[in-house]
């Protein structure tokens, strides 16, 4: 199995530090924001408090969904696996269905690790670099996006093995993250709505400003609901996307 | 692996797809031996070769390899077979220096050194993606990988197709050295029968997924022969001597399958020695049922 594990790092290497590097400019760009914030122009009163909380909030997450985002897929390693016809050779050999499936699940935890790592690592840094108290809840907020990437790979893994096609595994993804946000964004709306109905609005406050609490406070229900069920999901997702992914290499060449 | 008089056994083996089938094939690759299978394309070669590496699933029969089921016993028996496939299925990314790394975790027998050498004899470059390789550089990677886990039967899915000569003799040369140790088997696969001809012990003829001839090569080269007569002598020759035949405007060519009967009997006749390729076609032209008698 570890050859197999070393061949898939391998080949998405290109794909693997493609992704690594996207993420580090992101990261640059918002220790630069927050250099601005400290002693640059954004220093001078431009925004209110809750505008840099909202900054500050987001510099130490969005980077790390952009490293999460792309390591939750293998880089097409699987749909290279069936064009190349390596699964044939691997059905020549003694490798078992679940040797083959196992290399890939824990070649997802490898990723989802590593890239948790990396965003603790980038939030102390952060922390250190901007003399900001590090927040034990970015943990909880990573923990939930580690939660949700382990689901997101599991799911991606199974229909690799089962469209073998990376257009159809790409649009059924499309897909199912359509349907789950189309009602968490009619949430998010209603949630908006009822804020700018029962508060006051400030004159001197833009609208948009209660749509971002609004999110906020969705994410913080989303992130409490998550972090709860967290050992949960990724048990049931990985244990769905594994058999569903040993069923599709079964099917063989019938 | 208990001891086996052959290293592989198919009884009855059928596979039914839509407008083709495997039909009830049966046939042995003796211990020691290079089987030639051969046939048109699309005869069933390939399918049978999946359904002994169960990369498809049987209707009916029995697979035995080295004496064992090939389902019941899959993960033992394949770690001593190889298969070598027209198409070499390695990512066009890796290179033979990662395949090795790759291979030596998949086969608990295998020889990093003997991978190594067969490099070197090959002039096979470590680090250069394989995608960048010649067709006869892929083969002989896949042979290179093939023979350097103690495989004891090596099976090749029209390893030779699409090579040139030289390369193509170097293959072959491969083999019997490979056959050298006894235990080694070959089930080589081809519709190139001159290859055939050169290294195969026996062979076995597949056409529209029924085997049509199984046997030593010897033995069936030397069982038939070319009857060469004018189409008036035709009547002459009993058709259940008769394999098939090919007609001109004076003349008949006629495949007989029974030699040294029909020597005596046809003694007036001119008898020329055949070769497989020409029994293939004689076969074949049978089951198409042109122009015989």
């Amino acid at each position: 199995m570890k050859g197999l594990i070393y061949k898939d790092f391998y080949l998405g290497r290109k794909f693997f530090l493609f992704s690594f590097l996207f993420f580090f400019i992101t990261a640059l760009l918002f220790v630069l924001i927050r250099l601005s914030m400290i002693c640059g122009n954004l220093a001078h009163g431009i925004l209110t408090k809750d505008e840099m909380d909202n900054i500050k909030t987001f510099s130490l997450y969005v980077p790390c969904l952009v490293l999460f985002i792309p390591f939750c897929t293998d880089g097409g390693v699987i749909f290279s696996d069936y064009t190349s016809k390596w699964h044939r050779f691997c059905y020549s050999t003694s490798l078992s269905d679940t040797s083959i499936v196992s290399s890939k699940y824990i070649a997802v935890l490898i990723r989802l690790t590593f890239s948790f790592i990396i965003s603790i690592l980038y939030n102390l840094l952060m922390c250190a670099f901007t003399g900001d108290a590090f927040r034990p809840e970015i943990i909880a907020y990573l923990y939930m996006i580690f939660t949700a990437a382990a689901a997101f790979s599991s799911l991606y893994t199974a229909l690799s093995f089962f469209l073998k096609n990376k257009n159809s595994v790409s649009m059924t993804m499309f897909a199912i993250i359509t349907v789950i946000l189309i009602p968490f964004t009619f949430q998010l709306m209603n949630k908006a709505k009822e804020k700018l109905q029962n508060e006051a609005i400030p004159t001197d406050n833009e609208t948009d400003v209660y749509v971002i609490l609004a999110v906020g406070e969705m994410l913080e229900n989303v992130k409490n609901t998550i972090i709860t069920f967290s050992p949960l999901i990724i048990i049931g997702f990985a244990a769905v996307g594994f058999f569903a992914s040993l069923t599709a290499l079964k099917r063989r060449e019938n | 692996m208990t001891d086996f008089e052959n290293a592989l056994e198919i009884r009855n083996l059928t596979k039914n797809y839509d407008g083709f089938s495997v039909d009830n094939i049966s046939f042995d690759v003796p211990k020691g031996s290079i089987m030639g299978f051969i046939g048109q394309n699309g005869a069933g070669k390939t399918t049978t070769i999946k359904l002994i590496l169960n990369i498809i699933t049987r209707d009916k029969g029995t697979i035995n390899v080295f004496g064992l089921d090939n389902i019941k016993n899959e993960q033992e028996i394949k770690n001593y077979i190889s298969a070598v496939f027209d198409d070499i299925p390695f990512h066009d990314d890796l290179t033979a220096k990662h395949i090795g790394i790759i291979l030596s975790d998949i086969f608990p027998e295998w020889n990093t050194a003997t991978y190594t050498n067969y490099l070197d004899r090959f002039s096979l470059p470590r680090n250069k993606h394989i995608g960048k390789f010649s067709k006869g550089m892929k083969m002989k990677l896949q042979i290179a990988a093939a023979l350097s886990h103690n495989a004891k039967l090596l099976i090749m899915d029209e390893a030779t197709s699409g090579l040139d000569p030289v390369v193509r003799n170097e293959i072959l040369d491969i083999f019997l050295e490979y056959l050298q140790d006894e235990s080694n088997s070959i089930l080589f696969s081809s519709h190139i029968t001159t290859d055939i001809e050169k290294i195969a012990d026996s062979i076995t003829f597949i056409d529209k997924g029924n085997i049509l001839l199984s046997g030593y090569k010897d033995d069936i080269v030397e069982n038939h022969a070319v009857i060469k007569c004018k189409k008036s002598d035709l009547e002459l020759i009993d058709k259940a001597d008769i394999v098939s035949s090919k007609l001109t405007d004076f003349n008949a060519e006629v495949m007989v399958f029974d030699k040294n009967k029909c020597l005596k009997k046809y003694s007036g006749l001119t008898f020329d020695n055949t070769n497989v390729e020409e029994i293939m076609l004689y076969y074949t032209m049978q089951r198409k049922n042109t122009k015989s008698v």
